[in-house]
């Protein structure tokens, strides 16, 4: 019998309305295609070893997929999701700027078989995560190294094989990210300047934006405040200001998803 | 296929042993999710996924089956989040990158709220101790029952729902500040 209590957001709850609203914030927070197009492409290596061995006959387990022809296809249907997001991204412009994406770490030229990095060893916490899992292993546990520079690399599968391998240093140095308060204040400070735009108080809602983004030049919202400072400006007539931001958010941004939208306003 | 994100688990029984190829393809996107949920930086979570799928080939060939796939996978993302934390590349950080799709105009006030909403609960779960943000992320947000919540915590039920209890009243009285410090004039 389930004995579990109701969660926040399920019948029964007693969660505050305030804890609700919050929680409701991480729905549908899954990565999009092109977040994952990086990641794929790391995993080829392993992806792509487990495929060769699945096709020797040494291991395709999950159900349905035996046979030689079937196995092409996986790959080939593999490879084709691979290559992933700038592909949609491109049908998606195509078809009515349904979707859009910008700020796409990976390469924006689509490759059906990306090319590997050359073989750099993995990170001695991969080992570190793996050894501690609360599974039971057959492996002989090994004593657990010091913290290693972190690598962005790709892994090819021979990477993998033998496990042991020198390690390839090359420390990133980790990009500075906003504070908790940071972050906060630059959501909030935005949120009133649009609450004064949908009041009708345009002349308030400018004076905000821009106080936004004198606090706030590289703001993680900035595609927002320009929207919002944009729509503002023209309902003060300052159309011709209005005009110049709209140019630079498009070279900016140039599939913004608000570029429509602010098009119309003139 | 489809890598869309389901905010309900489905309980999964596994009797044989997938191929890493499968693993992988059905969980990329849960790892990424939860990572991020357990409060992983957003420029980290693609060097945490790799960790994560790199260390599930290398032990599938031994999973005996003795959890369910995900709740085995799970695991091992909270363990590494939990190293990750540990080696000190965690401080008080939260996740304001923009995402990388964007429907196209969207309404602007939806989107603010939105981000403000998640700053706020990732600022939360970032205050909560590490115990108490496995559990609270994985049976609130992840949808996980509880006794696979244990499972990937390695810990009793019951330690599992003592730590929901004191997560949520933690969380409550989170929200209920923010609240208070907002009406403040």
């Amino acid at each position: 019998m389930n004995m579990d209590p109701p969660r926040i957001l399920e019948p029964g709850s007693l969660a505050s309305s305030g804890l609700k609203e919050l929680v409701r914030s991480t729905e549908d927070d899954g990565p999009r295609p092109a977040e994952l197009s990086g990641l794929h492409r790391r995993m080829e290596g392993l992806v792509v070893g487990a495929l060769s061995a699945a096709s020797a006959g040494t291991g395709l387990g999950t159900a349905g997929t035996a046979g030689g022809a079937k196995i092409a296809l996986g790959a080939k249907a593999l490879s084709s999701w691979w290559a992933g997001a700038a592909v949609v991204a491109l049908s998606a412009g195509a078809t009515g700027g349904v979707t859009w994406y910008r700020h796409a770490r990976a390469p924006t030229a689509p490759s059906a078989t990306p090319r590997l990095a050359p073989p750099v060893s993995l990170p001695s916490l991969s080992r570190a995560a793996v050894e501690d899992a609360p599974m039971a292993v057959a492996s002989p546990v090994a004593p657990r190294p010091p913290p290693a520079p972190r690598v962005r690399h790709s892994v090819p599968t021979e990477a993998l094989e033998p496990p042991a391998v020198p390690h390839a240093p090359a420390p990133a140095p980790a990009p500075a990210l906003p504070s908790v308060s940071e972050g906060l204040e630059e959501t909030q400070a935005l949120a009133h300047a649009f609450r004064a735009l949908q009041a009708g108080d345009a002349a308030t809602a400018v004076a905000m934006a821009q106080e936004h983004e004198r606090q706030f030049p590289e703001s993680a919202v900035l595609e927002e405040r320009e929207a919002i400072l944009i729509e503002a400006l023209v309902k003060l007539g300052r159309r011709d200001e209005a005009r110049h931001r709209l140019e630079a958010l498009k070279v900016r941004f140039p599939r913004s998803a608000y570029s429509w939208r602010l098009e119309a306003l003139f | 296929v489809s890598l869309a994100a389901t905010r309900h688990v489905a309980p999964e029984e596994v009797t044989t042993r997938p191929s890493f190829r499968h693993v992988y393809q059905s969980n990329a996107a849960l790892v990424w999710r939860v990572l991020r949920r357990l409060g992983m930086p957003p420029s980290d979570l693609e060097d945490l996924c790799q960790e994560v799928f790199v260390a599930v080939h290398r032990k599938l060939a031994h999973f005996e089956g003795k959890s369910t796939l995900r709740t085995w996978i799970y695991g091992i993302a909270v363990r590494c989040a939990s190293d990750h934390r540990r080696r000190g590349h965690i401080k008080h950080e939260i996740a304001t990158e923009k995402p990388v799709e964007q429907v196209a105009d969207p309404p602007q006030l939806v989107v603010i709220q939105q981000r403000e909403a998640r700053a706020r609960l990732d600022a939360i779960i970032a205050g909560l101790d590490e115990d108490k943000r496995a559990v609270f992320v994985l049976y609130e947000l992840e949808q996980l029952a509880m006794k696979d919540v244990a499972e990937a915590l390695d810990c009793p039920v019951q330690t599992a729902y003592s730590r929901l209890h004191a997560a949520r009243h933690q969380v409550e009285a989170a929200v209920a500040r923010l609240a208070k410090r907002e009406e403040a004039p």
